[in-house]
């Protein structure tokens, strides 16, 4: 891609595009770039934004950093490909240059080629030598099953891709979040359980129902049910489909500074509730779950007088 | 056979166009085949609440039921279709008529004109019988009263056969029973005490047929309490 | 008044006063206002019968007429509403919650004015104790006074009432103008002559002294019904009491109440514990007099007070209360509100933020049990978030992207939840539109509300259906049954009763039992779905209230 840009005007809101005029200048300066070079590049920018580009294109692998007299300095990983596309055509090297920026999101086959505007079965064709030679490998992506997305080679694949936790070969692994659901509740109602045996008063009674996400987190980790690691996020996001069952009940707290468990002076107290009513008097009957419900009338051919459902339910 | 979902009202035209033009995807499977009429249902219903208080609403609705059919609170019309006609109503008529003479609204409460029948002015005007009766009704009641009561006592194995006679014989006093009651239309008066005795001896003949008879669900709701 | 409604009201006109009723009633619910002679004409039934039938209706409270709504001298013209025919399938209810709170004699008094719709203190004193005689031990009776004074506790407690006085009818001739509480000037107005309130009397909860000595009669067995013999004794009774003329109804409204308050009581026992709900009970019946029947709350209380009204036997300590009283407050369903810090705190019970809250847990419940707790996931996740993508619903509700589909979408064809679009470009773009899912806790209350009634309807169809099928059988058991007493009465040797007995074979008696099996499950069934009309219906009329 090394094609004459027209230097304009950086839109710098934009985290792309500072990402994109940042390797411009590296390709200008194919021997690396200093901090300043960016700074006198992109005066408007941020520290912080500049920060966040640069170590962006780090973690996806398209700059290197160097060290040398003048500090630190910043060089397109290139090179090193380059060397390895030694053989390859223009062809070929378009089709890597576009995966590469893809970064670790990975980018589909149909993206490829609206980019590149080569003819499909040539991008195929490409794709799979340049997988032989291990320059790039196909994911499968969890945002949309059947569909893979290119990547380089030695990238891990980002979170959106793989899913995280609850996902396995790009599978959503729903057992497993059952199984997780359904060991929270048991932790959380233990507790209340116990809370309540204790005959303490009220008060005492509901304070030690409560549960941390920590505690919880903490409890299924020695349980040892989960292969991967589990962060305290996906144990909220677990807790939190037990709030949706209308089992688990949650308040936030303020907390002490450095409290385990604490973010930003909060702490999540989470505890295990009864419904307010028993099943309503409508579902103990075949029409309150009748899939036909809307097509009984009597006289028609579903009837109360015809309805098999209704037969089943009075003989049982 | 339309499925149950496409055959549903309002929510489906929003439906319909999301899921075809806006996701792009077809509906699921189960839409596009065709269902069976009693497609299997996944949940089966909960058990009904059991114990003391749900047994004690069931026996007083089933009571309740019961003890209007013998409150003066149902009129029945004097003729019925073969095809229409219920069991209970032929056995239920006559003692149904003699409930009617049972109740003594208090007209202040009830628009005068639906006074019906306006007795001679007796002891207590505000008490004031109304039914559709007339003379000749409660005589051709009559005849039929004591066939049945001599029916049932004599005729103990002959149950089938009785019933049919029954039948023929209700159908031909429908048939009469209307004329008179044509004939009858508007506001008739009648002897007082012409009136009193017929009452008593419908009672005596009611009393026998409500033991033959009686409504269906009446009579089983007692069997069963 | 909608087509289900319509439906069951039908059917429950026909089971409790006949098919003529029925015919007369289901007219007049789907025409609205009638006068006499249009009903007779669209009925086709003769002047009779329609006449007989508007008596029932009228009698029973579910019809209600008026004169001159289209001007001095038009005539009477007769409105039927469903509400009132509704209630027909709670009368078990209202006798059975009589029967907690008043004995046995209260559950008769509530029994005896539900059957007759209105009548006088006098004679239902009268038939009820003779009802209570009748199962006495040989030799004792049920004394008037005692049946009175239950009589007068229920009107005390607004759980019996007057009926309205009606002015302009009875011996006036109904054509002459008659004094109507409309409002002149206002002929446009569909029914604005519904009578006046019961309440709106003063004299509506005042018991007339009435002179009523003796205790109740014992029939002889060989006489014909009980119901029949006290109706006609009363009727032939020619002593009078001093009631004459003063009627009385069931305050259906009452009854609802403490229903109401009872619901709110065991969700809290549910929810929290055995000790907040009788805190709870206590604060309702501390605002059951002070409290209006559609206050969205109870009038203040101060800790003070209630702790003053808790029943000694709970041993409450006061600092205990205190905690109950903020842990009631802290609970997220809200049935307990403070209103303010006087007197150690003022406390209110929030009736309809809990009608509301029993009714969303309603909703999930028919969800849950018809769809699955996955689906019911889904469901409370849209009633809490309000407006979610399908990809949030299902990151939110940890479902895979196919399956959440499938759920929302089954969800959406039974009108469970609502699709909004919200276009990002004018032209309504698919691609350029958001798609956000929603549930509306009304509407869908609504439609769960009329589903009840459908449910309820079709178990009344099935159980006719039932005994239908089984009708030759059953006259024939019926037959034999009377036979047998007959045969019994007139002194038959034993031989010739067990020969008639034989004549029911042991199929037809197991078809007998299982049929009585169906019956009572279907009737249970009614009673039982009839609980979610109740919460339905009022969470409905709460959200009118406070509108």
């Amino acid at each position: 891609m090394a094609e004459v840009k027209v230097k304009k005007e950086t839109n710098l809101s934009d985290p792309a595009e500072v990402e994109n005029r940042i390797k411009e200048l590296c390709q200008q300066f194919p021997h690396g770039i200093t901090d300043q070079v960016i700074q006198n590049d992109m005066p408007h920018l941020e520290p912080q934004q500049r920060a966040m580009a640069i170590n962006k294109l780090l973690s996806l692998g398209q700059l290197d950093l160097l060290r040398n007299s003048a500090g630190l300095l910043y060089r397109l990983k290139d090179s090193q490909s380059t060397s390895k596309m030694k053989g390859s055509d223009n062809q070929e090297k378009l089709v890597y240059q576009i995966i590469e920026d893809a970064g670790n999101k990975g980018i589909w086959s149909r993206d490829i080629r609206f980019k590149s505007n080569l003819p499909l079965t040539e991008i195929n064709k490409i794709l799979k030598n340049l997988e032989s030679k291990k320059l790039i490998k196909a994911v499968k992506s969890v945002a949309a099953s059947k569909k893979k997305v290119y990547m380089l080679y030695n990238l891990q694949p980002d979170r959106s891709v793989t899913g995280g936790a609850w996902y396995s070969d790009q599978d959503f692994e729903s057992e497993f979040v059952e199984v997780l659901n359904q060991q929270c509740f048991k932790f959380l109602q233990s507790k209340a359980e116990a809370a309540r045996d204790s005959k303490q008063s009220p008060m005492v009674q509901r304070n030690s129902s409560f549960a941390t996400s920590h505690e919880v987190w903490k409890y299924i980790c020695e349980l040892g049910i989960s292969k991967v690691d589990l962060s305290m996020d996906d144990i909220e996001t677990i807790l939190n489909t037990l709030i949706y069952d209308g089992k688990v009940e949650m308040t936030v707290i303020a907390a002490k500074e450095g409290t385990v468990g604490s973010v930003d002076g909060q702490m999540k107290l989470y505890r295990g509730v009864n419904a307010i009513i028993q099943p309503t008097g409508l579902v103990k009957t075949p029409c309150g779950l009748c899939p036909v419900f809307d097509d009984c009338h009597e006289g028609g051919e579903i009837s109360p007088s015809t309805c098999i459902y209704m037969s089943e339910w009075l003989d049982f | 056979h339309p499925s149950a979902m496409a055959a549903h009202g309002r929510g489906q035209r929003t439906l319909s166009f999301t899921m075809e033009t806006v996701k792009g995807d077809a509906p699921p499977p189960s839409v596009q085949q065709p269902t069976p009429v009693f497609p299997v249902m996944e949940q089966k219903p909960l058990p009904l609440t059991g114990g003391e208080e749900a047994e004690y609403l069931l026996a007083l609705k089933q009571d309740f039921r019961g003890a209007m059919r013998s409150l003066p609170f149902s009129p029945v019309l004097p003729v019925s279709c073969p095809d229409v006609e219920r069991y209970s109503d032929k056995y239920n008529r006559s003692e149904q008529m003699d409930k009617l003479l049972d109740w003594a609204p208090d007209w202040k409460r009830f628009p005068r004109e639906l006074r019906v029948h306006v007795r001679k002015p007796a002891r207590d005007s505000q008490y004031t019988l109304y039914s559709d009766y007339t003379p000749c009704n409660q005589v051709m009641m009559k005849k039929k009263g004591v066939k049945d009561k001599e029916e049932v006592l004599l005729k103990l194995e002959s149950l089938e056969k009785k019933e049919e006679q029954e039948t023929s014989e209700d159908e031909e006093g429908e048939t009469k029973k209307k004329q008179e009651e044509e004939e009858a239309e508007g506001e008739e008066e009648y002897d007082e005490e012409e009136f009193e005795e017929e009452t008593d001896y419908i009672m005596s003949y009611f009393d026998n047929g409500e033991d033959f008879g009686g409504d269906s669900d009446d009579n089983m709701d007692e069997a069963i309490y | 008044m909608t087509a289900q409604e319509v439906r069951l009201c039908g059917l429950l006109l026909q089971e409790h006063f006949g098919e003529v009723v029925e015919k007369v009633g289901t007219h007049l619910l789907k025409s609205g206002a009638q006068n006499l002679r249009t009903i007779i004409h669209e009925t086709g039934l003769s002047v009779d019968l329609v006449k007989k039938s508007l008596c029932v209706l009228v009698q029973h409270g579910a019809t209600t007429f008026s004169s001159g709504r289209k001007g001095l001298g038009s005539p009477t013209e007769y409105h039927t509403s469903c509400d009132r025919i509704l209630r027909i399938l709670r009368y078990p209810r209202y006798i059975y919650t009589a029967k907690t709170l008043y004995g046995d004699t209260g559950e008769l008094i509530i029994e005896e004015l539900l059957q007759r719709g209105h009548t006088t203190m006098s004679s239902t004193v009268k038939t009820v104790a003779d009802r209570l005689t009748q199962n006495m031990a040989e030799g004792r009776t049920m004394d008037y006074t005692e049946v009175s004074s239950t009589f007068s506790k229920l009107v005390e407690t607004h759980f019996l009432q007057r009926c309205p006085p009606l002015p302009g009818v009875g011996n006036k001739d109904s054509s002459a103008p008659i004094e109507t509480p409309a409002t002149p000037g206002t002929p446009a107005a569909p029914v604005n002559t519904a009578p006046p309130t019961p309440e709106s009397f003063p004299e509506c909860y005042k018991v007339p002294s009435v002179t009523l000595i003796g205790r109740g009669k014992r029939q002889l067995a060989s006489e014909d019904g009980e119901e029949q013999r006290s109706a006609k004794r009363a009727k032939m009774d020619p002593e009078t009491h001093g009631d004459e003329g003063i009627y009385w109804q069931v305050n259906f409204e009452r009854f609802h109440l403490h229903f109401r308050d009872q619901t709110i009581i065991s969700a809290v026992a549910n929810k929290l514990d055995q000790t907040s709900s009788e805190i709870v009970r206590t604060m309702l019946r501390m605002s059951e007099v002070t409290t209006s029947p559609m206050a969205t709350c109870t009038k203040p209380l101060s800790a003070n007070e209630i702790f003053r009204s808790l029943p000694p036997s709970y041993n409450i300590l006061r600092p205990i209360l205190d905690q109950y009283l903020t842990l009631l407050v802290d609970d997220p369903m809200e049935f307990v509100g403070k209103a303010g810090e006087s007197g150690g705190g003022m406390f209110v019970v929030n009736l309809h933020r809990a009608l509301a809250n029993l009714a969303r847990a309603t909703l999930e419940s028919v969800v849950q049990e018809r769809f699955g707790s996955r689906s019911a996931r889904i469901f409370r996740l849209l009633l809490r978030k309000r407006h979610l993508e399908q990809k949030q619903v299902e990151d939110f509700a940890m479902i895979p992207a196919k399956e959440a589909k499938d759920m929302l979408y089954t969800l959406l064809s039974q009108n469970l939840v609502q699709l909004q679009e919200i276009p990002k470009t004018p032209d309504y773009a698919p691609s350029r539109t958001f798609y956000l899912y929603t549930v509306n806790q009304l509407p869908t209350a609504r439609m769960l509300l009329q589903n009840c009634y459908k449910t309820v309807a079709n178990l009344i169809e099935r159980r006719l259906f039932e005994t239908k099928e089984s009708k030759r059988l059953l006259e024939k058991s019926q037959r034999i049954e009377a036979i047998l007493a007959s045969l019994q009465a007139s002194g038959a040797e034993p031989e010739q009763l067990t020969e008639v007995e034989e004549m029911i074979t042991a199929p037809e008696k197991q078809q007998l039992d299982t049929l009585r099996l169906h019956i009572n499950k279907l009737d249970s069934a009614e009673n039982q779905v009839d609980e979610t009309i109740f919460l339905l219906e009022s969470y409905i009329n709460s959200t009118n209230a406070s509108s």
